[in-house]
C-alpha cells in the first residue's frame, strides 16, 4: 500500500508548469539481451491452465518471439506432475484440467530445448475470498473529470488475504451511427452496376469486448481491517463512447501471495508515470524463478498461484447522465457523394457504406450519399454476435 | 634611514600631526629662508630635522612665536607648501616633499578614518593620531598613506604582528572577509567575521592592500617596527556592479594552505542570470568546478563525484539538512541576509566532520548596529524582504528577512486543466541578533525556519520544514587565546497527508533532529604556529516514520518506526604552521567516535550472507541509551603550500572523513521526501579519502587567477539500495540496503577576472565517478560487481560566467553552461508479460542522455548612486536558457495500454523572461 501512495506522479503536471517538457521518442536498443520471459499463473478454477514462455525482445521488433519446445510441467509436493504441451507457439496448455488446491505447493520447472532447467519456489494458494460487492457508481476523478467508476468491496474478516490483484473483460456495446438498412453492391462487375438492397448481415449492433491489460493491485496490509472499500478498477470518462449505449464489466479478483505483490508493484513502478523530480532506479528483479544451470543467468517472470473470484455487472449511459446525448462517436463520418472510380472502389473494397440516395447536381456528384464504413458498419469494431452472457 | 625615510614618506602625502611629545619653542623670524628658520629651531631645542634642501624653495617666511608647540610653528612654514614633516621619536623630524602627482589628481577625497596605537612599549609611543580631510564623498581612487608601528630598534624579531579591526565607514558594521596583503612580502590575511584580522608582517616598511567585493580598495605604508594596532574604516565601493562573484580576498588563491575551497558572495550573484529571478547562490555554486547536480530539477550537490547527502551544509554553525524549495530550484537562503557562502571539497577544516564530500558553509550578515537599513525585492515567484535593525548603538543588531512564494496564484491563474488541483508554495524566515558585549565577548544568535508544501493531486499534500537555531559565543582571552562556544540545533521533517475518496486517509511524518556542542579554541603561539582545537558533540534523534489514519472513517493501522538516537563526538586539532616563507603546512587530525544508543531492537543476521527474512539469527534490544554500536575513526586532515615563485603556489593534501549520517533514496536524483538513517549494528559508517595536488598562479596583480587541481578520492560503505527498495515504514532497512565502494577522480581547471569592465570566471572539470556492488549474490550484484558510473558521473563540466559593465549603472551578464549527459539506466529490450510489454532493465547506467548546454543572460540596471536618494534600486531583466534548448532531464519507459512508450523529460525547455526588481533603504 504504502508504495503506491508515496509515489509521487506528477510528472506533466509539475513539468507544465515549469515549462518543461515531456516528449516521447523512439528508443533504440542498445546493448540488447535475450532472457526467457515465464508468464505463469494457475488458479483455483478447474480448466486446462496456461504458461506462456517468450523471450526479451528490440524495440525495433514488433512482438516478443515465443520460447518453443520447452518441456513445462507443474509438481506439487504429494508428487503429482501436471504436463504442459505447447498448443500454439510459446503457448503451453496443460494437458488435463485442474485447480490449484489449497494448502499444497505447488512448484513450476521449466527446461529449454537448449537444455536451461529453471525452477520456481513452491507455491501454496492463498486462501479464496470472494468479492463482496462489483458496483458502478458516478465519481469525479483526481484529474476532475465526471465520469463512471467501477467499484469493488472486499472484505476477508480473518485477515489473511491481504494482497489482491485485479484484472477485467469489458464488452460494450456498439451502434453504427450512419446504420442503413441497406447496403451497396457491385450486381454485375463487368457493366458495374452498383444498388443498394438490404443487408446480408446485422451491422448496426455489435459489441466488443477488450481485456485489461494493466496491473491492478490492492493491498490491505496497512489497514486494521483486511477490508478493500470503494476500491476503484476502472474509471470511465462520461464521454467515453464505449459507455454511450450498454457497458458490461467482468472482474476477477485474484488473492496473491506477498512475494507476487512485490513482484507485480515493482512491475507497475518501473512502468508507471516517473515523478520528473525524484526518478526511481530501475533495474533487473528476480522473480520466482530461478535458473538451475547459470545462477547469474537473468530470467524474467512470476509463477503465480492465485486464487479467484469474479463477478459480473451491466450498465446505459443513461442510467448516470440519463439528460446527455449518446458520447460523440470518436471517429470522423463525413457524409460524401463520390463518383467514377472513387465510388467504385469504395463499394468494392468496402470503405464506404450506403446513407441515402442523392439527385446530383452536376456531374461532380454521384446519385448516392456514402459515410465511412466504420460511420455505418459496427462490425469494424466489434462483433455482431450477441455475447453469450449479455443481458439486455 | 633618513634614505629609508625619504622613500617612505615621498609616497606618503598628508599631514600628520604629532599630539605629544612637545617642547615649547621660542622663535621670531622675518622674511627668512626655511632652512635658516630650521637650523634655528635646532639650536634653540633638541628638533633635529631631516630633509633635501632643494625641497623647501626660497620663499620667505615669518613668525613670532612665544612657547608655542611646534607643529604650529612648521604648520605657519609648511602652510601653502607641498611639504608634509613628521615629527619622530628622538625629537627628530623628517620633512618630505608631496607628490607632485597629487597636485594633479582630482579633487579627491581621503575618507579613511584611521588610528595607529602602541600595544608596547607605551613610553616611548610616538602615536600618530593622524586625522586626514574627510569630505565625505566618494572617490574611485585612493591614496597612500603611511603609517608608522613602533620605531626602529635594534631586536632580534624580524617580524611582528599587526592585529585589528575593520569596520564600514558607513553603517559601522565589521567587514568581513576582506583581504589585507602586504604587496611586498607576499603576505596576506583576512579579516574575520567580526571584523578583526592579524597578520605577521616583516619589519621596515609594508604596503598593505585590502580589498574586498563591495568595499573600496586601500593601499597603506606601514612601517612597522613592533607589535601594534592598525584599525581601518574603509568606505562602501561604488563600484559594486564591477564584479559579479570573486572571491573576497585577492590573493588567497595562491596563498592559502586550504585546497579546493570557494567563496562566494550573496550579494554579488545578483547579476547572474537565474531561473525566473530568484537569487541562487548554491545554483551559482555549480558553475564552479567541481560542483555539480544531477540536472536542473535536482535537489542535493555532488561534489567531487560524491553523494549528494555527503555534503555537510551549515548555516551559522547549523545543519541545514535541505537548503533548497521547490525540488532544488530555488535556494532555501534568503540572499539578502545571506552574507556568502564558502564551499570547502578539497581540504577539510579539521573542525568540521560527518560528511564526507564537502561543507558547505553559509553565513549570513551581522547587523548594522548604527544604522536601520532594509532591502526588498519582487519577482515572479517570491518576494522578499530583509531589515537590519540597531538595538543598542555599536553593540547589537537583529536582522530579520522573510521570503514568501505566490506560486500557488500563479498556478491558479494558468488555464490549465490539468494544475486546477495542484499547488506549491514555500516560505523561509530568518532571524539574526548579533551583540558584542565588549572587545573580547560577542554574541551571535540565528533562528531559521523554511517550509514548503506542494500537491499534485487533490488527494495529497506533501510538505517539509527546517528548522534550526544557533548560538555563538566568541570570547578573546588575551591577543593569543580566543574561544567559540557554539550551540546549535537543526530539525528537518516532512509530513504527507492523504485525503482520498475512500476509508485509507492517512497522515505519514518524518523527522530528524540533532543537537550540537562545540567548543573551539584558537591560540596563537608564535609567528610559526598557530593552532585551532576544541571538541564537537553531536545528538541525533531520527523518527524514522509514523503512519497515523486520519478521519473516523479511515481504516489505516497506526504504525510507528521505533526512534533512532546516537551521539557523535569528535576532538579536533589543526596547526597551521609556517616552515618558511615559502612552505606553509595545515597539520589537521579529528577523531571522531560514534555511538548508536538505545532504546532499540537490532537485528542479527548470520555472517557472509544476505541480510534478509531468512539469515536472521536473533533480535536483541538494547535499554535507553545503551550502546549498541561503537565506531571510532581518525581524520586525517594535512595540507601544505609550497611558493614556487611570485604568485605562483603549489599546493597538496590529504583528507579522510567519516560519515554516520546516511539518506536512504532509491530515486536517482534526490527527493525532498528521502529519510536520513543513523549507522547502526547492520549500517555501517562510510569513509573516505581524497588526496588532492594542484598549482595555483595569480596574474596582473591578483587580477588574473588560475588555478588547476586535480583528486583522487576512493570511499567505501556507500550506501545504495536494492532494485526497487522498499525505505519507507520498513523497519529492516538493512535488508534493502547495498554498502559499495565509490571511486572518483578529476582535474579542474579554472581562471577568474576578479576586476575591470569585464570580469568573471571559466571553469572546466574532467572528472569521473564510480561505484562498485560487488557480493557473492545475485540480489546483492549490480553490474556484475564492477564499478559503474554514478548518477552524477559527468566527465566534461564547462562553465562560464561573465559580466560586462558598460558603465556604472549598466552591465550584461551571462552565463553558459556544458555538461556531459549524465548516465541513466536504459532498458536492454522489452518483454510481454499478462498482455502488457514491459521495458527490461539490466545493468545501471550504462547509457547517457545527450549531453546539456544552455545560456543565460541578464541585463542589470541599477539606480543612480546619489547617496540622498531614499532608496537604491536595482533592476534585474533576466532570460535563461536564451537558446532555449531542450535539454533531457531524464528518459523513462511508460507501459500505456499494454504498449511502450518512451519519453525524455526536461525541465525548462523553452527560454524564460524574468524581471525582478529589488531596493534598498
Amino acid at each position: 500500500m504504502h508504495k503506491r501512495l508515496f509515489h509521487i506522479t506528477f510528472l506533466i503536471l509539475l513539468t507544465n508548469m515549469l515549462s518543461g517538457c515531456v516528449e516521447s521518442f523512439d528508443a533504440a536498443t542498445e546493448d540488447f539481451e535475450s532472457v526467457l520471459v515465464i508468464d505463469a499463473l494457475i488458479t483455483n478454477e478447474v480448466k486446462h491452465q496456461e504458461i506462456n514462455l517468450s523471450r526479451t525482445f528490440r524495440f525495433e521488433e514488433e512482438k516478443a518471439g515465443s520460447e518453443s519446445n520447452a518441456l513445462v510441467k507443474v509438481v506439487d509436493d504429494m508428487q503429482n506432475e501436471f504436463i504442459f504441451e505447447e498448443n500454439n507457439p510459446g503457448q503451453y496448455v496443460s494437458v488435463s484440467m485442474f485447480a490449484a488446491q489449497p494448502n499444497v505447493n505447488y512448484q513450476l520447472s521449466i527446461t529449454t530445448s537448449e537444455g536451461s532447467i529453471y525452477e520456481s519456489t513452491p507455491e501454496v494458494l492463498p486462501k479464496n475470498t470472494p468479492i463482496d460487492d462489483l458496483y458502478a457508481s458516478m465519481e469525479t476523478n483526481d484529474q476532475n473529470v465526471e465520469g463512471v467508476a467501477i467499484l469493488v468491496d472486499t472484505y476477508d474478516p480473518e485477515g489473511e488475504s491481504q494482497y489482491y490483484r485485479f484484472d477485467y473483460e469489458e464488452t460494450y456495446k456498439i451502434v453504427a451511427p450512419f446504420w442503413n438498412p441497406l447496403e451497396l453492391i457491385i450486381e454485375n462487375e463487368e457493366r458495374l452496376f452498383i444498388r443498394p438492397v438490404p443487408r446480408a448481415q446485422e451491422e448496426q449492433v455489435c459489441y466488443n469486448t477488450v481485456n485489461s491489460v494493466n496491473i491492478i493491485l490492492g493491498d490491505t496490509s496497512g489497514f486494521s481491517e483486511d477490508r478493500l472499500n470503494r476500491f476503484e478498477v476502472r474509471f470511465l470518462a462520461r464521454d467515453n463512447y464505449i459507455i454511450g449505449h450498454r457497458y458490461s464489466i467482468l472482474v476477477r479478483q485474484y488473492v496473491i501471495s506477498r512475494e507476487a505483490h512485490i513482484y507485480y508493484e515493482t512491475l507497475n513502478e518501473f512502468s508507471g508515470l516517473e515523478s520528473i523530480f525524484s526518478e526511481n532506479q530501475p533495474g533487473f528483479f528476480n522473480g520466482n524463478i530461478s535458473p538451475k544451470n547459470d545462477s547469474k543467468e537473468k530470467v524474467v517472470g512470476f509463477f503465480d498461484v492465485s486464487s479467484v473470484d469474479e463477478k459480473r455487472i451491466f450498465f446505459d449511459h443513461k442510467d448516470f447522465f440519463p439528460e446527455d446525448l449518446v458520447p460523440a462517436f470518436p471517429f470522423d463520418c463525413p457524409i460524401t457523394t463520390p463518383t467514377g472510380i472513387e465510388f467504385i472502389n469504395g463499394v468494392r473494397f468496402e470503405t464506404t457504406e450506403y446513407w441515402a440516395n442523392h439527385s446530383p447536381e452536376d456531374a461532380s456528384e454521384g446519385f448516392f450519399k456514402v459515410v465511412p464504413r466504420i460511420c455505418g458498419d459496427c462490425t469494424v469494431l466489434g462483433s455482431n454476435i450477441v455475447p453469450d452472457f449479455w443481458i439486455e | 634611514m633618513r634614505l629609508l625615510l625619504t622613500i617612505i614618506l615621498l609616497l606618503s602625502f598628508k599631514l600628520i600631526i604629532a599630539q605629544n611629545d612637545t617642547i615649547g619653542v621660542t622663535i621670531s623670524f622675518k622674511d627668512a629662508q626655511v632652512t635658516d628658520v630650521l637650523n634655528e629651531i635646532e639650536t634653540l631645542t633638541e628638533y633635529r630635522f631631516y630633509y633635501v634642501k632643494d625641497w623647501l624653495g626660497t620663499t620667505p617666511v615669518s613668525g613670532n612665536y612665544q612657547n608655542a608647540g611646534i607643529q604650529d610653528v612648521l604648520q605657519d612654514i609648511f602652510n601653502g607648501t607641498v611639504i608634509n614633516y613628521y615629527i619622530l621619536k628622538d625629537k627628530k623630524i623628517a620633512l618630505n616633499r608631496n607628490n607632485i602627482i597629487y597636485d594633479e589628481l582630482p579633487p579627491g577625497f581621503f575618507g579613511h578614518l584611521e588610528k595607529t596605537e602602541e600595544v608596547e612599549d607605551q613610553e616611548n609611543t610616538i602615536a600618530n593620531n593622524a586625522i586626514f580631510v574627510d569630505k565625505d564623498d566618494v572617490s574611485e581612487r585612493n591614496e597612500v598613506e603611511t603609517v608608522r608601528i613602533g620605531k626602529a630598534h635594534i631586536s632580534t624579531r624580524n617580524r611582528f604582528t599587526l592585529t585589528g579591526y575593520v569596520q564600514n565607514k558607513k553603517s559601522g558594521e565589521p567587514i568581513a572577509n576582506l583581504s589585507i596583503v602586504a604587496k611586498n612580502s607576499k603576505i596576506g590575511t583576512v579579516t574575520d567575521a567580526s571584523g578583526f584580522y592579524t597578520i605577521e608582517l616583516p619589519s621596515g616598511l609594508n604596503v598593505l592592500e585590502t580589498s574586498s567585493l563591495g568595499i573600496e580598495s586601500m593601499r597603506k605604508n606601514v612601517i612597522i617596527y613592533n607589535d601594534g594596532r592598525l584599525d581601518f574604516l574603509l568606505n562602501e565601493s561604488v563600484e559594486r556592479l564591477e564584479e559579479v562573484v570573486v572571491r573576497a580576498d585577492i590573493a588567497k588563491n595562491v596563498e592559502e594552505v586550504a585546497m579546493g575551497t570557494t567563496e562566494i558572495s550573496s550579494e554579488e550573484t545578483k547579476n547572474v542570470p537565474v531561473v525566473l529571478g530568484e537569487r541562487n547562490i548554491l545554483k551559482i555554486a555549480t558553475t564552479l568546478p567541481g560542483i555539480s547536480s544531477v540536472g536542473e530539477g535536482a535537489t542535493g550537490f555532488n561534489v567531487r563525484g560524491g553523494n549528494a547527502d555527503q555534503n555537510l551544509v551549515i548555516m551559522d554553525n547549523a545543519v541545514i539538512y535541505n537548503p533548497t524549495h521547490f525540488f532544488g530550484i530555488f535556494q532555501a537562503i534568503n540572499p539578502f541576509t545571506a552574507e556568502d557562502l564558502k564551499i570547502y571539497k578539497g581540504s577539510i577544516p579539521a573542525e568540521y566532520g560527518g560528511r564526507l564530500s564537502s561543507v558547505f558553509e553559509i553565513t549570513n550578515k551581522d547587523g548594522n548596529t548604527d544604522k536601520f537599513a532594509g532591502e526588498a525585492s519582487v519577482g515572479p515567484v517570491t518576494n522578499n524582504v530583509a531589515l537590519e535593525i540597531p538595538l543598542v548603538k555599536e553593540k547589537s543588531a537583529l536582522i530579520v528577512g522573510g521570503r514568501s512564494s505566490y506560486s500557488d496564484w500563479i498556478l491558479r491563474s494558468l488555464d490549465e486543466e490539468s494544475l486546477k488541483n495542484s499547488q506549491a508554495s514555500f516560505y523561509d524566515a530568518i532571524l539574526k541578533y548579533n551583540h558584542k558585549i565588549n572587545d573580547n565577548n560577542e554574541i551571535r544568535a540565528t533562528g531559521y525556519y523554511s517550509r514548503d508544501a506542494f500537491s499534485i493531486t487533490s488527494d495529497s499534500l506533501y510538505n517539509y520544514s527546517n528548522r534550526l537555531f544557533s548560538l555563538r559565543w566568541s570570547h578573546k582571552f588575551n591577543d593569543q587565546n580566543s574561544a567559540d562556544l557554539i550551540l546549535a540545533n537543526s530539525q528537518y521533517k516532512f509530513n504527507i497527508d492523504f485525503d482520498g475518496e475512500t476509508n485509507t486517509d492517512f497522515g505519514f511524518g518524518y523527522k530528524v533532529n540533532e543537537t550540537h556542542l562545540k567548543y573551539r579554541m584558537r591560540y596563537l603561539l608564535n609567528e610559526k604556529h598557530k593552532f585551532d582545537y576544541g571538541i564537537s558533540s553531536k545528538l541525533y534523534a531520527v523518527n524514522p516514520g509514523d503512519i497515523d489514519p486520519e478521519g473516523n472513517e479511515s481504516i489505516i493501522e497506526p504504525q510507528s518506526i521505533p526512534k533512532e538516537r546516537a551521539l557523535e563526538t569528535a576532538l579536533f586539532f589543526s596547526d597551521t604552521y609556517e616552515f618558511s616563507e615559502r612552505l606553509l603546512l595545515d597539520l589537521g587530525f579529528r577523531y571522531s567516535a560514534y555511538f548508536a544508543l538505545g532504546a532499540s531492537v537490532q537485528r542479527v543476521y548470520e555472517d557472509g550472507l544476505p541480510k534478509e527474512e531468512g539469515t536472521l539469527v536473533e533480535s536483541v534490544e538494547y535499554d535507553n541509551n545503551e550502546i549498541i554500536k561503537t565506531y571510532t575513526g581518525p581524520e586525517v586532515r594535512v595540507s601544505g603550500r609550497y611558493f614556487l615563485g611570485k604568485d605562483f603556489s603549489i599546493k597538496g593534501s590529504f583528507n579522510s572523513t567519516y560519515q554516520y549520517i546516511h539518506t536512504l533514496s532509491n530515486n536517482t536524483t534526490v527527493s525532498p521526501i528521502d529519510t536520513w538513517k543513523l549507522s547502526d549494528l547492520n549500517i555501517e559508517p562510510q569513509r573516505a579519502n581524497q588526496f588532492s595536488l594542484g598549482l595555483y598562479k595569480n596574474f596582473d596583480d591578483h587580477n588574473f587567477e588560475l588555478s588547476l587541481e586535480g583528486y583522487y578520492k576512493r570511499s567505501k560503505n556507500n550506501l545504495d539500495f536494492k532494485v526497487a527498495a522498499e525505505l519507507l515504514l520498513n523497519e529492516t532497512i538493512e535488508t534493502e540496503v547495498l554498502q559499495g565502494e565509490g571511486k572518483a577522480y578529476g582535474v579542474e581547471f579554472l581562471l577568474k577576472k576578479n576586476r575591470g569592465k569585464f570580469n568573471g570566471w571559466l571553469g572546466y572539470t574532467y572528472s569521473r565517478s564510480f561505484i562498485k556492488l560487488d557480493s557473492e549474490f545475485a540480489e546483492e550484484l549490480v553490474n556484475d560487481g564492477a564499478y559503474f558510473p554514478s548518477n552524477f558521473d559527468k566527465p566534461h563540466d564547462l562553465s562560464l560566467v561573465a559580466n560586462y559593465k558598460f558603465t556604472k549603472r549598466f552591465s550584461l551578464s551571462t552565463n553558459f553552461v556544458y555538461q556531459t549527459g549524465r548516465p541513466v539506466t536504459y532498458p536492454i529490450g522489452n518483454y510481454t508479460f499478462r498482455g502488457a510489454d514491459y521495458a527490461f532493465y539490466s545493468d545501471r547506467n550504462k547509457f547517457r542522455i545527450p549531453n546539456y548546454y544552455r545560456l543565460d543572460l541578464s541585463f542589470n540596471v541599477e539606480g543612480n548612486h546619489k547617496l540622498e536618494k531614499l532608496a537604491h534600486s536595482f533592476w534585474n531583466i533576466s532570460i535563461y536558457n536564451v537558446l532555449g534548448r531542450n535539454n533531457p532531464y531524464s528518459v523513462f519507459f511508460i507501459t500505456e495500454s499494454g504498449e511502450i512508450e518512451a519519453y525524455k523529460s526536461s525541465i525548462f525547455s523553452i527560454p524564460i523572461p524574468t524581471i525582478t526588481y529589488n531596493f534598498k533603504f
